[in-house]
């Protein structure tokens, strides 16, 4: 008798137990919830109506650094210790579709959206970039796009619009313009456009762009690249020619970060710069002898005034351990995080682009203070373009730097610079 | 010696050498084994026997680094080294103003390497560092020092110098005070001059305290990655680009990791063999 009381209390136990049982989600992100960052708070919040709505799973996150997310992911995945859920950005997404560590989120996420919700989705090729043989290995969670920054009060003196700048021959024209010595020494005080050429911290700069635009893209099938050819050669000679010829640009730019490049920009010694949509509020904020207000931002420059220039997308991306116990959840929760409601949270307080469309309609989005996240998040409308997840190409973008360091210092002609890079950014897929 | 006492030195010695084998012996074979493979996005794709070897060999880029890196190490060790001396003599006098002098010298070498190279970035940056002021008093105001190839090789150099040169001075002070004071004294007694006294007296004793430094300098600049990465990134046209710094890009930024074994471990023989021939030139030395 005693023993049958036993197991019944043993059988009811472990069925109050399974009743009450709770799926802990362990993310990495460079976002703490702890903080009070605009960030901060929309991951906050959004774990908060999650947990709500899904009493029986938990989140935890456990911030780190952010240079070394990807990194840790993959060796976390081979070593059986990475979270559920891994923070990537776009430059490492290669690494990380590539190590077969990431779960496919099209069964779990992507399928079980409607079709409004689909194409609700500002740019469908955020997720054509990480869907890797009909694999969704990757969803994007805070987009980023690179915009031409450039100071009003600087173009309004020298009688110029954003209509100025539409083409690449209308930067180098207006830049010319732009390019003073403002004391008289003898000295140029402001340059036409900044840009950041070293091959360390570096960043998207205007070869980049146009080159995108010249070839239809950086790389064809199988990630072979698309570099050397004369598309990408025109645009390496027209950057080196802005520090040789035109003078628009400081010699001082083959040796500066993408850093080093928007201090000087925010310290107002450019005029205009290729920047990251996600630098406005901090440059804003930092200008020195110039008025915050008078930060403009226009589209990438295309080939013909009709049609703007290529928006690389960039920005974070969650991903699933391919390896958790977790999947299902982790994917209800990473469904969860780009949903609408969350993308409105990422949107205000958060300060990032709106990535649905629903949410850039929002009335805030008319309000002055987020007009220019309402216009990026038009640019990646109309023509965001991701490079594909799977191919390695951050250092591509380093690549095009060294070519044109090289142009401009007289050691190579950019035909022979382009095959260079060609050849450097096969040798890394 | 009894074999109890044996076992015991033995014993003490231990956890030195199982330290020394997790360290250093087992990443060591490990990467050995990795440079014969093809590691890429930290995942073996299949063996390669020595094809990263021949790759690395082969390279253009990898030339260029080797030479880059001679350039580097050869012109940092003379420069600091002979600074080093240079101050170690200077202040070998234990005087009030010499103490004084010692603790401001070591001021660069107590800095942290980064903070140290993004210093020396800022003071070299045209747009808004110092050289402009310093280099302008003679006239070359307009000088772009990271922009410029050559100049970008000196500014790297003088980085090492003006950062290590204090260590040098340190290891060389501690010989110099080695020396007993009484042979000076003789010395001097018996008419010798001072150059005499330097030559004959001082670069003998300090042998073995110059061959440690040498020899510690030397692997130094051949395997630092701060400097390069930091101050030049490795530019302007790879032309500050180490064997250390084009590495880590093929390890860490590249993804390639099998390839960037391959080096580490042919950087390793290589340091190995710098290593064995100046112990070897400084033995033939002492010999004559």
């Amino acid at each position: 008798m005693r023993i049958k009381t036993l197991l019944a209390a043993v059988a009811a136990c472990a069925v109050a137990g399974s009743a009450g049982a709770e799926t802990t989600l362990t993310m990495w992100t460079f976002l703490d919830p702890a903080k009070e960052g605009g960030r901060d708070v929309a991951l906050r919040q959004i774990i908060e109506h999650f947990e709500a709505a899904n009493p029986d799973i938990r989140v935890k996150v456990e911030p780190q650094v952010w240079t070394t997310l990807a990194e840790k992911f993959v060796l976390g995945h081979g070593a059986g210790s990475a979270p559920d859920i891994g923070w990537v950005n776009a430059e490492n997404l290669g690494l990380v579709l590539n190590s077969e560590a990431a779960a496919d989120l099209k069964p779990i996420v992507v399928d079980t959206w409607s079709p409004e919700r689909v194409s609700d989705i500002v740019s469908r090729s955020l997720l054509d970039a990480v869907t890797v043989d009909g694999h969704v290995l990757a969803m994007p969670i805070m987009p980023i796009t690179w915009v031409m920054m450039y100071r009003k009060d600087l173009f309004d003196k020298a009688g110029l619009d954003e209509s100025a700048i539409t083409t690449w021959d209308g930067v180098t024209e207006a830049a010319k313009k732009l390019t003073l010595d403002t004391d008289g020494d003898g000295k140029i005080d402001v340059y036409g456009l900044g840009m950041g050429l070293a091959s360390e911290r570096y960043s998207a700069t205007p070869a980049l762009f146009a080159a995108i635009q010249a070839n239809g893209g950086l790389f064809g099938e199988g990630c072979e690249p698309l570099l050397d050819n004369a598309g990408t050669a025109a645009a390496i000679d027209m950057q080196a020619r802005w520090i040789n010829d035109d003078k628009i640009t400081p010699k001082e730019a083959i040796a500066m970060t993408s850093d080093d490049a928007i201090e000087q920009f925010t310290a107002g010694r450019y005029a205009m710069q290729i920047i990251a949509s996600s630098r406005f509020e901090r440059i804003q904020s930092e200008a020195v002898g110039w008025a915050p207000e008078n930060l403009g931002i226009a589209p990438i420059p295309g080939e013909a005034a009709d049609k703007i220039g290529p928006h690389l997308v960039t920005g974070w991306f969650a991903v699933v351990d391919d390896a958790s116990d977790n999947r299902e959840a982790a994917g209800k929760f990473v469904s969860f995080m780009v949903d609408a409601d969350s993308a409105a949270l990422w949107n205000i307080p958060g300060g990032q682009i709106p990535t649905m469309r629903s949410v850039a309609a929002r009335p805030e989005m008319s309000e002055a203070k987020y007009a220019h996240l309402s216009k990026v998040a038009g640019f990646m409308a109309n023509s965001g373009e991701l490079l594909p997840g799977a191919c390695n190409w951050a250092r591509t973008l380093a690549d095009f730097n060294l070519a044109t360091q090289k142009v401009v210092l007289g050691q190579e002609d950019a035909t022979a610079a382009v095959a260079e890079m060609q050849e450097a950014t096969a040798e890394r897929q | 010696m009894r074999a109890s006492d044996a076992r015991s030195a033995y014993l003490m010695f231990l956890p030195v050498l199982i330290i020394e084998a997790a360290l250093v012996v087992a990443p060591l074979i490990i990467s050995g084994w990795y440079s014969l493979y093809n590691v890429r996005y930290f995942k073996i794709r299949g063996f390669v026997g020595f094809d990263n070897y021949w790759h690395i060999l082969t390279s253009s880029s990898v030339l260029n680094s080797l030479f880059v890196t001679a350039i580097f190490s050869f012109g940092a060790l003379i420069f600091t080294f002979t600074l080093g001396f240079a101050l170690a003599l200077w202040l070998q006098k234990d005087t009030a103003t010499n103490v004084a002098m010692r603790a401001i010298v070591l001021i660069p070498y107590m800095i942290a390497m980064l903070v140290g190279s993004m210093l020396l970035k800022w003071i070299y940056a045209r747009e808004s560092g110092l050289s402009p002021m310093i280099f302008g008093a003679f006239g070359f105001g307009d000088v772009s020092i990271l922009a410029d190839p050559q100049l970008a090789m000196g500014g790297l150099v003088f980085n090492a110098m003006w950062r290590d040169s204090a260590f040098a001075m340190i290891l060389l002070l501690a010989g110099l005070k080695s020396v007993p004071v009484q042979i000076f004294a003789a010395a001097r007694v018996d008419g010798a001059s001072r150059l005499y006294i330097f030559w004959r007296i001082v670069m003998p004793l300090l042998r073995i305290p110059i061959l440690i430094t040498v020899i510690r300098l030397l692997i130094h600049f051949i395997n630092t990655l701060t400097f390069p990465l930091v101050l030049t990134g490795g530019g302007p046209a790879n032309s500050t680009e180490t064997l250390v710094l084009y590495m880590f890009r093929r390890g860490f930024q590249d993804s390639v990791l099998g390839e960037a074994n391959a080096l580490a471990i042919l950087i390793f023989v290589g340091n190995m063999v710098f290593v064995a021939m100046l112990l070897l030139i400084f033995r033939k030395a002492q010999r004559l």
